[in-house]
């Protein structure tokens, strides 16, 4: 019942709210309502699936394999949580009187449509569903990126389109290959039988699975179009892109990684391409003047760190991804905050241009200290922890060339946080205007998610153990299989 | 039936792939829509190229009839691909009101300084009008 309605409630929010086109404030507080109760459900599902049980609904009154299958376990239930979180956070960070009234009017059916299809990607037990989980998603973030109507949101939407196209047909030419080899698209169904497929057509499934996956987290070769059209949405909505759009690749190969024992070939690929996105991507937002295409470029690098650990394998890396991931999708959000204030002030979206007495001062420098500090790995902040459990599953897995590639990555973070606090915080334009220094307080967005990043650097130590738990889970995959492939409904037993 | 459907699916591959290398977004568009039909064409391989149509009677063989299964795929990656299409041509429509061509251009950067009336527009989230 949770599932359906985390699935579904936001959908139906999503078409009321269409339809109805209230005033911005109406929207944001039925925005607000809808996210609130997503987070109360989103904590009853953690509750539920805390001790290993997973909770699966079935459709139609259809058995698995033979129907869709919803499943939730601790790692989906994580993904939901943070989902639920981000939207209530972005929705009060999208503020009429700052992003326009028509911006937030268009942005909160769609950024609800979003979390619908996030949501039953991250809780469907099958992966044609999940592609079209994917298509909803990928449907809701064009739209989206159209909001703010300008030339360079229109350009910059483009390769974005063209490039997950291409991305979603492998996805589907893999769906094919996989029913045609097993009969059957249902991930747990897949984990049993997938092993009886010849090898060949196997690796040739798998492996258009894995570089679709990737296209969708933006790992180093097929990145290019995450920089392209990020820095172009109202900056909130850029928060949420970051935070947790990219994320669903993530899960997706968190998924399949254990469950269809992806070959060493594969693993071996991912952790390469992982660690080259970590130092690529940061070395590309180091030369970057413009705040918020920096940021982008950062993201590269930090889905690098995460599909690095993960492609380790094992539940030291699996849970170094896990709690990595939940890291960066507070870090990253807020960072995307700070920008879009910055800006605001500097009526500039150029670094080089930046001014700091016009930059408000103390809150908002305090914010971007800890969100950056955080990003480059300081203690006892978040990143610190989530870079500490990444290195030691390197290290424990004897990656060693892996070790270096994300200890420079980690060195050029820092260099580029510092570079955004000269410009922004630091310096005056040598043709230096008169400016009156106002202080500024900080948006209520920002602080929250400032203090979601203390906590999780103070709490990091149970949250680890939860990821060491949902990842050593994931890894078993027993329960999964047994629950999905138990569960209740019409259809004859699998006969072969 | 086989050796067709695979001739099929390597033209409309080449086909789409070499139009998709273009700039212009009619021949993307184009280029999409080839290389979505010779996926399809793949997963429709998936359930059989049977001689009898999905409809069970007593005396039948399961053997000799397609699984509609992949059908169903199929059915729903047509749909969203059309979508797409439409998008993709109706942003296409969007850059030429803007003044642009259709054409797979570079994003505008910062580095080019955007005038100050759209850097004004955009802050203010209101989309530009032009005539």
């Amino acid at each position: 019942m949770t599932l359906i309605l985390l699935f579904s409630l936001p959908a139906l929010i999503a078409l009321i709210l269409w339809l109805w086109q209230p005033p911005p404030a109406w929207s944001r507080r039925i925005s607000l309502l809808t996210s609130a109760i997503l987070m109360i459900a989103a904590v009853v599902l953690l509750r539920d699936t805390a001790n290993g049980h997973v909770e699966v609904v079935t459709f139609g009154g259809w058995r698995p394999p033979y129907g869709i299958a919803f499943a939730a376990d601790s790692l989906s239930a994580l993904f939901v949580a943070l989902q639920a979180g981000l939207l209530g956070i972005v929705v009060l960070a999208l503020r009429p009187e700052l992003h326009g009234a028509l911006t937030v009017r268009r942005a909160h059916p769609l950024a609800l449509m979003l979390t619908s299809g996030l949501i039953g990607g991250f809780l469907t037990g099958d992966l044609f569903n999940l592609f079209v989980m994917f298509e909803a998603v990928l449907i809701s973030s064009y739209l989206l990126l159209q909001v703010p109507g300008t030339r360079r949101s229109v350009a910059g939407a483009l390769p974005v389109i063209v490039i997950n196209f291409v991305a979603s047909g492998l996805f589907l030419t893999a769906l094919g290959l996989l029913y045609g080899m097993v009969g059957s698209v249902n991930i747990a169904d897949l984990a049993v039988h997938l092993g009886d497929a010849p090898i060949g057509l196997r690796r040739v499934a798998l492996a258009l699975l894995v570089v679709a996956f990737a296209t969708k987290a933006a790992l180093v070769p097929l990145c290019f179009w995450m920089p392209a059209s990020y820095p172009t949405l109202a900056a909130p909505l850029a928060a949420l892109f970051a935070g947790i759009m990219t994320k669903l690749g993530v899960y997706a190969l968190l998924r399949i990684h254990p469950l269809l024992s992806l070959d060493a070939s594969l693993q071996e690929a991912l952790v390469w391409a992982g660690g080259l996105s970590a130092l690529l991507g940061v070395l590309a937002a180091l030369s970057q003047y413009e705040v918020r295409r920096l940021l982008s470029f950062h993201s590269v690098s930090q889905v690098g760190f995460i599909v690095a650990a993960l492609g380790l394998g094992d539940s030291l890396g699996l849970a170094a991804a896990l709690f990595f991931a939940l890291h960066h999708s507070l870090v990253k959000p807020s960072l995307y905050l700070v920008a879009d204030e910055l800006e605001r002030r500097n009526s500039t979206r150029d670094l080089r241009e930046m001014d700091f007495r016009k930059a408000g001062g103390g809150l908002l420098a305090v914010g971007f200290g800890i969100a950056a500090f955080s990003l480059a790995g300081l203690p006892p902040l978040s990143g610190f922890f989530g870079k500490l459990s990444v290195f030691r599953a390197a290290f424990e897995a004897e990656a060693f060339p892996l070790l270096v590639l994300l200890v420079l990555a980690s060195l050029f973070t820092l260099a580029s946080m510092l570079k955004i606090w000269r410009f922004a915080f630091s310096q005056k334009p040598i043709p230096a205007e008169p400016v009156e220094f106002v202080p500024q307080p900080m948006g209520g967005a920002l602080c929250l998610l400032v203090a979601l990043i203390l906590i999780l650097g103070f709490a990091a130590g149970p949250v680890y153990t939860y990821a060491l738990e949902a990842a050593q889970q994931t890894i078993d995959g027993s329960q999964y299989q047994r629950a999905v492939l138990d569960a209740s409904g019409l259809g004859p037993e699998r006969e072969f | 039936m086989l050796p067709v459907v695979t001739m099929a699916v390597f033209m409309l591959m080449t086909v789409g792939s070499y139009l998709l290398m273009h700039r212009s977004l009619l021949r993307v568009a184009l280029g999409l829509g080839c290389l979505g039909h010779g996926i399809n064409l793949i997963v429709l391989s998936a359930g059989r190229w049977g001689q009898l149509a999905p409809l069970v009677a007593a005396d039948m063989q399961a053997t000799d009839v397609t699984d509609p299964v992949p059908q169903a795929f199929v059915l729903t990656a047509i749909v969203i691909t059309m979508a797409l299409t439409l998008y993709l041509l109706a942003v296409a429509v969007a850059q030429t009101r803007r003044g642009g061509q259709a054409e797979l251009v570079a994003a505008p950067e910062s580095d080019h300084p955007l005038d100050a009336e759209s850097l004004a527009a955009e802050f203010a989230g209101r989309p530009q009008e032009r005539a």
